[in-house]
């Protein structure tokens, strides 16, 4: 019961600040000295016909308040909306440029996890050594430059090297999507090993000394054994845990890695919706992305306490 | 674990060599206008893409024109003044705001820790990004935006801080003696806990130089003509073929001052939190006592 309570409390949590956020972005974003009609009519002649369309088509006549729940009532149906610049339907827009963010997200996260939980075995394993130190000094480095500076260096160094692999830009199949998010996905995943590595040393290091490790090594099981079929089995789930929430950040941090390597995603739209006062659009997108991220926080912490039935979810 | 040589002390070869960094960087904040060749902002239609170590311009000339290490120089005054503008926004709003509602509790903190809770369920450059759609663009509005998205959590942490201390005996003779609240949150308790916090705003600036040159490379931040390191990167990002060192300039510089600031907050955390200073051996205790010559006028003495 206290489950169900508790998913119920989460649940309702999620839709207050979805809303409260939605209300505050709606609302702020009017205080901008920019008004819409400017946006919307862009560089063509503004005649008073064209200027009385679309305050009728954008409701522009209305008051503030009666605005936003028409639109809050349009975004409950399902109907995104209209942008002001293109006066294309957003959702096509979103559906067209979403597989590079979301392909990006979850490749990111399975190689920067399998990456740093390999890397902080391998460091617990060979606590003090030399081993030990390069990879602890190598992650600490590599979480203090930033992953646009890292990205960059990237790109210069396989243009200078590698001048025939393109993972810039558009794509048009599979192997072209994959060869684009390849990089970016590599360079979010260093971001990603960085911290998730140190979290695996140190829980690994934690396990191997507890009682039961030196058990199996009284009873000589081997070290391989040891490490991976029992200390392992306990250290990962903080991993897991530490790993999911990085997952759902990742979803914000796409935003500048999409605009560098000029990917077609949804955080690349999101930008140039701010630069061209482009209101629906952001106001859409950083409803999209504050979902996604409450959700996939949500949903790590389910699965830490279906992974874990010690913990008391409440 | 053998490397002990260096323990209790502040200036360990990690926080000199990351210090000077930071030091020169603040030097060339500081004296900017004085170090710069070239106006930044100067015209050369007649000296563009000049590579670097080139006749008068050491690091070489922009698409532009415009002499590169006079930018960069330019550039580290914006980022700097821009990160310190950002941390003590931070400081100056969220600490009191932390302190007062770990002080009082009760419902006002309840309130505002519920809707820390709500802010810091948005991404942080996601907040900024919204905060830079509602104010426009511009430097002034970047670091307000980067300000707040950074507020909750300092906040957070100088409530949890005074939590404690406020339990401390200290405090209670502050009460007994009538000692208005204000006066012993912020003459009393501050002292005692903004040690421990200092390091944390250290790490804040090279996050801060960050953010901010995160916004300005999306073409958020700071606007042109004014240059600061992300716009830099982002000119050097378009150019790069035909100058690769208006990429690389900048981009070294962002990694060394961030890599340098989180190295020294380290440090300075270390020396700061008692539970992480690595306390002298007894045998190194031993030896610098025999140094001294403290213990043979203790065995004196006995």
């Amino acid at each position: 019961m206290a489950y169900v309570k508790y998913i119920l409390k989460k649940l309702l949590q999620i839709v207050i600040i979805t809303f409260l956020v939605s209300m505050l972005v709606f609302f702020s974003l009017r205080l901008n000295e920019t008004s819409p009609l400017t946006v919307i009519i862009g560089n063509k002649q503004s005649t008073p016909e064209l200027q009385q369309q679309y305050t009728e088509q954008f409701h522009l006549d209305e008051p503030l308040l009666r605005q936003y729940i028409i639109w809050l009532k349009c975004i409950l149906s399902g109907d995104l909306g209209i942008d002001y610049v293109q006066k294309q339907p957003i959702l096509n827009q979103i559906i067209d440029r979403i597989p590079v963010t979301i392909g990006l997200v979850i490749f990111s996260t399975i190689l920067g996890t399998v990456m740093a939980i390999l890397i902080g075995i391998l460091a617990a394993m060979k606590r003090g050594t030399w081993i030990d130190s390069a990879l602890s000094s190598l992650m600490l480095f590599l979480s203090s430059v930033p992953t646009f500076v890292m990205s960059i260096l990237a790109i210069l160094f396989l243009s200078k090297y590698v001048p025939g692999y393109s993972f810039i830009g558009t794509y048009s199949n599979f192997g072209e999507f994959m060869s684009r998010i390849s990089v970016p996905g590599v360079i979010m995943a260093v971001g990603l090993v960085a911290t998730l590595g140190r979290v695996t040393r140190s829980s690994m290091i934690s396990q191997l000394q507890a009682p039961y490790i030196i058990t199996a090594k009284a009873k000589g099981l081997n070290r391989m054994k040891q490490t991976f079929k029992h200390a392992f089995h306990n250290a990962v789930i903080p991993v897991l845990t530490v790993a999911g929430y990085m997952f759902a950040a990742s979803i914000g941090s796409t935003v500048l890695i999409e605009q560098i390597f000029s990917l077609p995603g949804i955080g690349g739209m999101l930008v140039t919706g701010i630069q061209q006062n482009n209101y629906p659009i952001v106001q859409v997108l950083v409803l999209v992305m504050l979902i996604s991220y409450l959700v996939m926080s949500f949903v790590v912490d389910i699965l830490y306490a279906v992974v874990d039935p010690r913990i008391d979810i409440s | 674990m053998s490397k002990r040589s260096n323990v209790g002390k502040f200036f360990t070869p990690q926080t000199v060599i990351s210090g000077a960094i930071i030091l020169i960087a603040v030097i060339a904040a500081v004296f900017a206008n004085v170090l710069v060749p070239y106006d930044p902002n100067e015209v050369d239609p007649l000296s563009c893409f000049l590579p670097a170590f080139s006749e008068g311009h050491i690091l070489g000339t922009d698409k532009l024109g415009r002499d590169l290490l006079s930018r960069m120089i330019m550039g580290a005054r914006s980022s700097m003044l821009n990160a310190f503008l950002i941390v003590a926004f931070e400081v100056v709003i969220g600490v009191p705001i932390g302190l007062i509602c770990g002080y009082y509790g009760g419902k006002l903190d309840a309130m505002i820790m519920r809707i820390w809770d709500i802010v810091c369920a948005i991404p942080s450059l996601l907040l900024s990004f919204i905060l830079i759609a509602i104010f426009g663009r511009g430097n002034l509005t970047g670091v307000m935006a980067i300000g707040i998205a950074f507020i909750p959590l300092t906040a957070k942490m100088a409530r949890s801080l005074i939590i404690t201390e406020k339990k401390a005996v200290y405090v209670e003779a502050c009460k007994s003696m009538g000692y208005s609240d204000m006066k012993i949150i912020f003459s009393h308790i501050l002292p005692n806990v903004i040690t421990t916090m200092i390091a944390q705003f250290t790490m804040d600036i090279g996050a801060a130089i960050v953010s901010m040159a995160t916004l300005s490379y999306l073409g958020l931040g700071i606007q042109p003509p004014d240059a600061d390191w992300g716009t830099l990167l982002e000119n050097g990002m378009q150019n790069f073929y035909n100058n690769t060192v208006l990429l690389a300039a900048p981009a070294i510089v962002i990694m060394l001052v961030t890599v340098a600031v989180n190295i020294f907050s380290d440090g300075i955390q270390e020396y700061i939190d008692p539970t992480q200073r690595k306390l002298p051996t007894f045998k190194q205790y031993e030896k610098r006592l025999l140094r001294s010559g403290l213990l043979e006028k203790r065995q004196k003495a006995d």
